[in-house]
């Protein structure tokens, strides 16, 4: 294991155990043992924290995999259109008032679904990447405009209010269901983008250099929409959607390794799962009535964090 | 060794336009062939469509098999292409860079890592081995890049003008070293634009023009003055020195 991967699992067992204890009401770690204490862990809050690294994991490792196929370190798995499909599906599960067991999800994962045959299709088989960036971005664009359209057409206002509460993604009140839900689905995406982990460094080189090296686009392009397919629908399907964990953490780990996508996968996972945890620890502990969405507080943090990118990017070119 | 590389009928179009029209040739293994012709002659073309990369009509042939049936990591082994263009994406170092070569055999360990020290020293590019690519100079990069085709050692060499961004000095070490990776049994089809070079390089040219072949032959055959004047438009004087050619006095048409 690299030495980076080991600083990020130990960061990453901070970070667990910092969200596990802190809260409107803080647990002493000799606590943990009595009665009341233990059922918040156990119920509330280790759920909650193991959603908090599947999803950080998910959306960190996909933000790293859509860098690398796109060769642009402003890439973002929100690009692909797959999140905003899953957002949809589960926004028509609230619009039709259905509730029920893993309805919400259900719904999600069928837009995610649909969202990647549409981009299947719309995509082709050519694995250019231009074309599959455009797929991606009508594929948005349409999704996108769609969820306005169920907002402005809500049966009433709660419907509205709940269906724009859910947009803005929270980890809040998640169960061990939800986990079950996410585990595996998040699993099978993680390994779908880590088969990608070789092709995308060839990428590096060009498409051209790629496909001479043996490189199979296509195969590659179903990979990859498999893959952020799986990872972020299933994440938005439990947690609404939480940007800037995929665009940002994948910047942030570049300096540290060899810039080889390949290398960048692993530690954008364990570090979008410690951001994910320590935003939403944060937020738990601020002094405030009502619980402050996770998806907000990561575009308040995301949009300084930019700031800094300009700011740095501007000194550079001077 | 694979045998000759034969092409019959092989056209590309980019755009609805046809870019290489119906051509039809065949390339000696353990030879070093040059494509050369005027901007816009379909030279790059042709070369990426022999290494597999384009949508043809007509065939390429390796030997007994087809380019374009044969999988795709075979194909690999067999051809190494590079590119114009000098595109690295991230900043890797180049010891990586030059390591990527050995990907279509999928290797790790002692035998990966021997071909990849020997294409780093072939090339000259032992020293930046710890740099990264985006903090070398063009030529350094292009150098860096040569060595990559090299450390997947395929039996075909597939450059599109190599020498663009080296140092005359360079240049004369590429020469070199191109003559010697065919003495060793290697084959090599290089687009040049550089008519010197090709004359020094090549035992046989490839000669575009409008997205045809105007002639092709050994080197001594086809460099003529008439072709010259009317492939590129100009007037020059060839000598041939012991079968060392030189062109003089070249002027526009």
């Amino acid at each position: 294991m690299s030495k980076l991967n080991l600083a990020l699992i130990i960061g990453l067992i901070a970070a667990s155990c910092l969200s596990l204890l802190a809260g409107k009401i803080w647990i002493s770690p000799f606590d943990i043992a009595s009665n009341g204490e233990a059922s918040i862990i156990y119920q509330l809050r280790l759920p909650r924290t193991a959603l908090g690294i599947i999803v950080g994991a998910a959306l960190g490792m996909a933000g790293a995999a859509m860098q690398g196929f796109l060769r642009n370190p402003l890439a973002d798995p929100g690009l692909f259109g797959i999140s905003s499909s899953a957002a949809l599906g589960a926004i028509l599960s609230l619009f039709l008032g259905l509730s029920g067991f893993w309805i919400l999800p259900i719904f999600a994962l069928l837009g995610a679904a649909l969202g990647m045959g549409l981009l299947t299709l719309l995509a082709g088989r050519s694995g250019s990447l231009i074309i599959f960036t455009l797929a991606g971005l009508i594929l948005s664009s349409l999704t996108g405009s769609l969820t306005a359209l169920l907002i402005s057409l809500a049966p009433n206002p709660f419907a509205s209010s709940e269906i724009i509460t859910w947009l803005m993604g929270a980890i809040t009140d998640r169960s061990w269901s939800d986990v079950y839900f996410t585990a595996p689905l998040v699993a099978i995406g993680m390994l779908c983008l880590l088969l990608c982990a070789k092709m995308l460094d060839a990428l590096t080189l060009g498409q051209d250099v790629a496909l001479s090296m043996g490189v199979n686009m296509s195969l590659l392009q179903y990979l990859l929409i498999l893959g952020i397919g799986f990872t972020v629908g299933a994440s938005v399907a439990v947690t609404g959607i939480i940007g800037f964990v995929g665009l940002v953490v994948p910047h942030l780990m570049r300096p540290f390794t060899d810039e080889r996508p390949s290398n960048l996968l692993i530690p954008s996972a364990i570090a979008g799962a410690i951001l994910i945890l320590l935003a939403d620890s944060i937020i738990r502990i601020m002094p405030s009535v009502s619980e402050l969405r996770l998806g907000i507080a990561m575009s308040l943090l995301g949009a300084p964090f930019f700031l800094g990118l300009l700011y740095h990017m501007r000194r550079k070119l001077a | 060794m694979s045998g000759a590389i034969k092409f019959t009928d092989l056209s590309v179009s980019i755009g609805g336009q046809k870019i290489i029209k119906s051509l039809s040739a065949s390339i000696q293994a353990g030879s070093i062939t040059a494509i050369i012709g005027p901007n816009g002659s379909g030279k790059t073309t042709l070369l990426s469509a022999l290494v597999g990369l384009r949508t043809i009509t007509g065939n390429v042939m390796l030997g007994d098999d087809d380019i374009y049936a044969m999988p795709s990591t075979i194909r690999a082994q067999k051809m190494g292409y590079l590119p114009q263009k000098n595109e690295v994406n991230w900043n890797i170092s180049i010891s990586n860079l030059v390591r990527l070569g050995a990907m279509p055999y999928n290797s790790k360990g002692k035998i990966a890592n021997e071909a990849i020290k020997k294409a780093m020293d072939m090339t000259n590019v032992a020293h930046l081995a710890e740099r990264k690519a985006m903090d070398l100079s063009g030529g350094e990069l292009s150098r860096a890049l040569f060595a990559r085709v090299l450390a997947g050692d395929p039996e075909w060499i597939m450059l599109d003008e190599p020498m663009a961004h080296l140092d005359l000095a360079h240049q004369l070490d590429m020469v070199d070293l191109l003559k010697s990776i065919k003495d060793n049994g290697k084959s090599i089809v290089i687009i040049v634009h550089d008519l010197h070079q090709a004359a020094q390089l090549a035992d046989n040219i490839i000669i575009m023009k409008d997205g045809l072949i105007d002639s092709e032959g050994p080197t001594s055959e086809v460099l003529n003055s008439a072709m010259l004047e009317r492939v590129f438009g100009i007037k020059a004087d060839i000598t041939n020195d012991n079968g060392a050619l030189s062109l003089h006095n070249i002027m526009r048409n």
